[in-house]
């Protein structure tokens, strides 16, 4: 139901979100994301959305936690290809502005690198 | 069977297949699923899978739907873990409705009182130094939904949850 793809470049990491980050689902996530913090070997973070098919409030505090460690690193988040329905829980939610959104992976990855 | 019976099973069929694309008519056909989970995280599929056989009933859309499931997630996990702190083996009863084309979730369970409406509101932050872990989920619910009811019946928490739905053609 989640998978969670990781690609790792010179100095940044994907995380390729693919199914739904509900409360059932969102161990798949917690568990990619304190593995490679816990290994420091993260400076940099892209979450791709592309294929995030559902994302409530268990998923959201992942993102938030996601952001908080990488931002203690001296790196930056970057979320990109967040669909109609996602992206309108992340304005509800009060978290656009605080995450930096953009709307594919190539303009996330040119931002970040 | 006779050929009457027959005829009205299929003016009927015929008529909620239709209602969905002429709900602004106002036909009074309702739309029910009503189950009862008990109260563990795991169950938490069952209730998706539930409201999406109504969902593809009432052809709603993949906006409203995810929106639906959000909303009772949120609801049935703050309930599974603060209604029901310690691990007693209790049920949920869920009720999901709609009437024209007004959507009204009632979640019954029989925990200590729990009033969702009264968990601290997180305010919305910017900064990413002050950003809250969590507490976001009965927010989003109180957003995305019309109204919100809570009331303490005898040893029950009821939750009533309303919301006019918007139809692809509505937007």
């Amino acid at each position: 139901m989640l998978k969670i793809d990781e690609t790792t470049y010179m100095n940044f990491t994907i995380l390729s979100i693919d199914g739904r980050l509900d409360i059932v689902n969102y161990d798949a996530l917690d568990n990619k994301l304190s593995e490679i913090f816990d290994e420091k070997k993260i400076f940099h973070l892209i979450l791709d959305c592309e294929k995030l098919t559902f994302i409530s409030s268990a998923g959201l505090r992942l993102f938030v936690m996601a952001l908080k460690k990488t931002s203690a690193g001296g790196g930056k988040l970057a979320v990109c290809a967040l669909n109609e329905t996602n992206r309108k829980i992340f304005d509800l939610s009060g978290y656009t502005k605080a995450f930096d959104l953009f709307p594919d992976l190539l303009s996330a990855t040119s931002a970040i690198k | 069977m006779s050929s009457r019976f027959i005829g009205m099973t299929f003016l009927f069929l015929f008529l909620e297949n239709l209602y969905p694309r002429f709900h602004h008519l106002n036909f009074t056909v309702r739309m029910k699923e009503t189950f009862t989970i008990s109260n563990h995280i795991s169950e938490m599929p069952t209730v998706f899978e539930n409201f999406e056989v109504l969902a593809k009933k009432c052809r709603l859309d993949s906006i409203n739907c995810n929106e639906i499931q959000l909303v009772l997630e949120e609801i049935i996990s703050n309930i599974i873990y603060y209604s029901y702190p310690e691990t007693v083996d209790s049920q949920i009863e869920v009720d999901i409705e709609l009437k024209s084309d007004i959507l009204a979730i009632k979640v019954t369970d029989y925990g200590m009182f729990f009033n969702p409406l009264q968990m601290p509101d997180p305010s919305s932050e910017s900064s990413s130094t002050d950003l809250r872990i969590g507490g976001k989920g009965i927010e989003l619910v109180k957003k995305l939904m019309d109204s919100i009811v809570y009331k303490r019946i005898e040893n029950k928490n009821i939750i009533l949850i309303k919301k006019r739905i918007k139809y692809a053609e509505d937007r």
